[in-house]
């Protein structure tokens, strides 16, 4: 009598703990990442019938070249989670803190063929493609994720400005915020769906929280 | 005796320590010092890059000869979008040869020396960048004042 007595006191723990653990489970896979960007009202067809929707101003098409010499597009990055960054080789002050933060990033998802990382240099005068692959090869890199492009200077400083606007909508971000050490993380249609801090490792957790969760969205 | 070497020798190292870390205290300062400069330029590359742009969308059409009386502008631009070019080669040009990590290899009055001079160019490549950016700005207004009015479509 004593041991059935203490049966349905074990039972509803062991209920509760698996309901919290669905429970749980279940409201992080419904969290949905906001979407940044100034947005415009579009026609799309959506059973059959024309419909107004809301979405973001596609961002400017781009022509890079990587560490291996390898042309680099917005095609490039299409379909795939993407994240990306704006550093150059020699940068004294914060780079050496993002390269870290971004290599924690590469290394965890490295077998991960639907994530790329996007590093582009802001330095063009110096960071030619030989001087980019050479640092790659320092990192031990998979060339293949993570791209270090080069481009036009002033295009190059052109795009960051489109996409780190929307950062500016979050934080107090005082100007400067191209080279701020931001990491944007982009979903599958190339839409900015997080901003963080490349400095910071809890951030930079976030980060790849984020990652996961984008990449199990069809 | 012993005694008093003793003291004496662990006076000396008191004080060469205290000295020692009065002189890393500057340096420090020092380096902090230089970052900050860098970090109040950092921001300014981005508006030198779209005022460059800005100034060569200004280039008058040699083709369009409505706008003859912006011929005087011509060289202006052309030696504006210099200063600023060099401005900001300037500034990546001092990023590229900083080599804090030198300093372990430099006794303490060298590695002071070597951030002071690092500070006085880093104020230089500021002062660049400011004046180079002022006159940009003094130029583009003075294009914008010289448009015919005809060209102007803000009545609406």
């Amino acid at each position: 009598m004593k041991h059935s007595s203490k049966h349905p006191v074990f039972v509803a723990a062991l209920l509760f703990f698996a309901f919290s653990f669905v429970a749980c489970n279940s409201e992080l896979e419904e969290r949905e990442l906001p979407i940044y960007g100034k947005k415009d009202l579009v026609i799309r067809v959506v059973d059959g019938k024309e419909v107004q929707v809301e979405e973001p101003l596609p961002y400017s098409e781009f022509s890079f070249t990587d560490q291996e010499g390898r042309t680099f597009t917005q095609d490039d990055v299409l379909g795939k989670v993407h994240v990306a960054d704006f550093f150059f080789t020699s940068c004294p002050t914060i780079c050496p803190k993002m390269k870290q933060q971004m290599l924690r990033v590469h290394d965890a998802f490295s077998h991960e063929k639907q994530l790329v990382i996007v590093s582009h240099s802001i330095d063009p005068r110096h960071d030619s493609v030989a001087v980019l692959k050479n640092y790659a090869q320092k990192l031990e890199i998979d060339s293949d994720q993570w791209h270090l492009v080069v481009g036009e200077k002033a295009f190059t400083y052109e795009l960051a400005g489109e996409y780190m606007i929307h950062a500016a909508e979050d934080a107090t971000a005082p100007g400067g915020f191209v080279h701020s050490g931001a990491f944007i993380l982009f979903d599958q249609k190339r839409r900015i769906r997080g901003f963080y801090d490349g400095t910071e490792a809890e951030d930079v957790d976030r980060l790849m929280e984020d990652i996961t969760l984008l990449l199990a969205e069809k | 005796m012993k005694n008093l070497g003793t003291i004496l020798f662990l006076v000396g190292i008191c004080l060469f320590a205290s000295c020692n870390s009065e002189e890393l205290a500057k340096i420090k300062i020092l380096k902090e010092e230089v970052l900050a400069i860098h970090d109040e330029v950092m921001p300014q590359i981005g508006p030198v890059q779209n005022l460059i742009k800005q100034l060569k969308a200004a280039v008058p059409k040699e083709t369009d000869h409505s706008n003859v009386h912006l011929e005087v502008f011509r060289p202006r631009i052309a030696e504006n979008i210099v200063k600023l070019e060099n401005a900001d080669n300037g500034m990546t040009d001092w990023m590229h040869n900083y080599q804090p990590a030198a300093e372990e290899d430099m006794d303490l009055s060298a590695a002071f020396m070597y951030y002071e001079s690092e500070k006085q160019r880093v104020i230089q490549v500021k002062k660049d960048i400011e004046s180079s950016m002022e006159e940009a700005k003094v130029l583009l207004s003075e294009i914008d004042a010289a448009q015919p009015a005809s060209d102007s479509t803000e009545a609406e």
